[in-house]
């Protein structure tokens, strides 16, 4: 291969190789379109969820594309290049949320393709009976989905800069093929593309290892030097450990993020893509194997350190790509810049899908236009999707980089208010919808009071106050009159506040006679899989029969006593649907 | 849309028999498969993910990485197997 492009230089090598990658996945992306498809593609559940019929491998890469994304690949190994053991939390966070998603995601599973839910916001209005509190979840996932897709940019943008290409142009040409293919092909394009991105990531993680191992001295020197390096720092933070004030700040930052992650829309969105409830959870029993990848690519960040390199213009996003460029030959490199590259792409359109499907699903058709056909649907949402995406674009362009990373921090922490009413949803329907909005608002006010406290530290000393308000995501224990330097992730204080306020709350309304919203749902619902006959209506929701709850013959033995909901159980009477 | 509506709610429930019903008749809560008790290994990785004193030490050392980062990926590779096991165990109830 050297030889091949032997008349060219490095950078033009690796520009090659990453535009042959490029121009394989929009190929991709646009042919998707025709993968595998139905007879009426106009409708929501075709465009936005695959038609529901993604089977082992399509949902093993739509998951990975949505988990591991390219901000992940190199802002984690750039937290590791910077401070060392905490920057590996991601590995803890991943190990968390799998056990934590094969059973709550198994639940939104079934519930959601009895009743042909698209978006959590869906569940929740029929699961409390609330439109306020339906609106509420959909508002947050969508605040928060889009500066997840501007920190796909980021990712990308770090790697045309290594590439040594300009700002702006390059990023709007690769985001408009984005848009285009996404609005073509719904899921189904990320689903493909990600075949190209997970073969690319494999073999840049292979590429570290030989990289790191033919190398003198292999991890031990790279480990040491690391080890050496955070020393010399006057940072007490950073380390080849975990220092005993960074303890509780590592374990509600690994616990915040797994909640935060399967509440993400783009993830429940993958889940919902499964064919059947076995499908699901078969792949996210294999998924943790992935974070060795991941793993593997944060160690990078150590050999970033040993080789001396440093960022671009003080921009730490470049740490990696720029290792590669430096230990790799030129080509393997252009294919490691492609995996994030491409690593960039499969995130941003399942996000961009999901944000859509939440505005057409949530807004439009719930405030806007109830009386919307599956194409008028669908229609919104591909244009809401190429919205979502080129109002990211504008903010990396016009704004700046910074800006969509504290938006970003700011959305982690939403999203996670939005846990008690969807995933405690899942288990029980004992909070009162008014409590529940309550406690979102508090949680959101907290979480937003808290990230204002917090500020950057950071500077040659390690003490220097870089910014007041909004420099991060860990709150120092000294502003409640703690004499320590321990940090706390802000989104589970808030998320503590929130779930409070909603259990207090709900009593008190309940006693005071407000009433409850009814619950669609039937708690056989969450355990319905593929070939059940309530999946079976489907093929009903699918032509267009408004959804509905199955009314049930509650067995013997099995019906609630007394008149008050009991925890987890409600059992709607016929009677009680009609009177509403 | 307020036709539309009204039909929603007055339309006639279709009335599902469930293939199955004993699995459920054990479970008062409802909703739950039988071979639950298997989804109490999941806890596992959890929990040690939660302690960081566990791994938080850099011996024994492997191929020259402290504990704490092959470590911790050793606890995804146990994740991935115990979801696995509790996968398997619980398909098809």
């Amino acid at each position: 291969m050297g030889d091949l492009l032997g008349n060219l230089d490095g950078h033009e090598v690796q520009l090659a190789i990453f535009g042959f990658c490029f121009l394989l996945v929009t190929v991709m992306g646009f042919a998707a379109g025709r993968w595998r498809p139905t007879q009426d593609v106009h409708t929501l559940e075709e465009w936005g969820l695959g038609g529901r019929a993604f089977g082992n491998w399509a949902t093993f890469f739509l998951l990975s594309g949505d988990v591991y994304t390219a901000y992940t690949f190199v802002a984690v190994p750039t937290l590791v290049y910077g401070v060392g053991a905490a920057g590996f939390f991601p590995v803890s966070f991943l190990v968390i949320v799998y056990p934590i998603v094969f059973v709550v995601l198994s639940r939104f599973w079934s519930v959601s393709h009895v009743h042909g839910f698209v978006t959590p916001a869906e569940f929740v209005r029929a699961r409390f009976g609330s439109r306020a509190l339906a609106l509420a979840v959909a508002i947050t996932g969508i605040l928060a989905t889009m500066p997840y897709i501007a920190l796909q940019l980021v990712g990308l943008e770090a790697v045309f800069k290594v590439l040594g290409l300009p700002p702006g142009w390059p990023l709007t040409i690769a985001f408009v093929v984005l848009a285009l293919y996404t609005f073509n092909s719904g899921l189904r394009a990320p689903a493909l593309i990600s075949i190209v991105k997970d073969t690319l990531v494999l073999w840049t993680v292979l590429a570290i290892l030989l990289v790191v191992f033919t190398r003198d001295g292999g991890w031990a020197s790279v480990i040491k030097t690391a080890g050496a390096r955070f020393a010399e720092t006057p940072s007490q933070s950073d380390g080849l450990l975990l220092p005993g004030s960074g303890q509780l700040n590592y374990v509600t930052l690994a616990l915040g993020s797994a909640l935060a992650l399967f509440l993400y829309p783009h993830t429940m969105t993958a889940a919902l893509a499964a064919r059947n409830r076995s499908t699901l959870r078969r792949n996210l029993a294999v998924m943790p194997l992935y974070t060795l990848t991941l793993g593997v690519v944060m160690l990078a960040g150590f050999a970033a350190l040993l080789d001396g390199v440093t960022p671009i213009g003080g921009d730490r996003n470049t740490v990696v790509p720029l290792w590669f460029d430096k230990a790799f030959p030129d080509w393997a490199a252009g294919l490691a810049f492609a995996a994030i590259g491409v690593g960039a792409m499969v995130p941003a359109a399942i996000m961009s899908i999901a944000a859509a499907n939440l505005f057409t699903r949530d807004i439009y058709k719930e405030y806007i236009r109830p009386d919307a056909t599956p194409r008028q649907e669908t229609q919104v949402s591909k244009f809401a999707s190429l919205t979502v995406k080129f109002g990211a674009v504008l903010v990396i362009l016009v704004l700046d980089t910074q800006f969509a990373i504290d938006l970003q921090l700011i959305g982690g922490v939403f999203v996670m208010q939005t846990l008690p009413a969807v995933a405690l949803g899942l288990y029980t329907n004992w909070f009162h919808r008014w409590a529940l909005i309550g406690g979102w608002i508090l949680g959101l006010l907290t979480g937003l009071v808290m990230l204002y406290q917090v500020p950057q530290i950071g500077g040659a000393d390690g003490r220097t106050v870089l910014r007041e308000h909004f420099g991060g995501s860990a709150w120092p224990l000294s502003h409640l009159g703690f004499d320590t330097t321990a940090t706390i992730y802000v989104g589970v204080v808030a998320l503590a506040a929130n779930i409070l306020v909603a259990a207090v709350l709900t009593p008190v309304l309940r006693g005071l006679g407000v009433p409850d919203g009814v619950d669609r749902t039937d708690p056989r619902d969450y355990v319905a899989d593929e070939g059940d006959a309530r999946v079976k209506r489907m093929t009903e929701i699918l032509d267009g029969t408004p959804p509905q709850a199955a009314e049930y013959v509650p067995l013997p033995g099995t019906e609630p006593t007394g008149s008050r909901p009991t925890l987890g159980q409600r059992w709607p009477t016929t009677s009680a649907r009609r009177q509403r | 849309m307020e036709d539309r509506r009204a039909r929603w709610q007055t339309a006639p429930l279709p009335r599902v028999t469930d293939p199955d019903p004993e699995r459920y008749r054990s479970h008062r809560s409802g909703g739950r498969r039988r071979g639950s008790r298997w989804h109490w290994l999941l806890w596992l990785p959890v929990i040690i993910a939660l302690f960081p004193a566990i791994f938080n030490r850099a011996e024994p050392t492997l191929m020259g990485l402290p504990f704490y980062y092959w470590g911790q990926l050793a606890f995804a590779l146990l994740c991935a197997v115990l979801t696995a096991v509790v996968h398997l165990a619980t398909k098809g109830r």
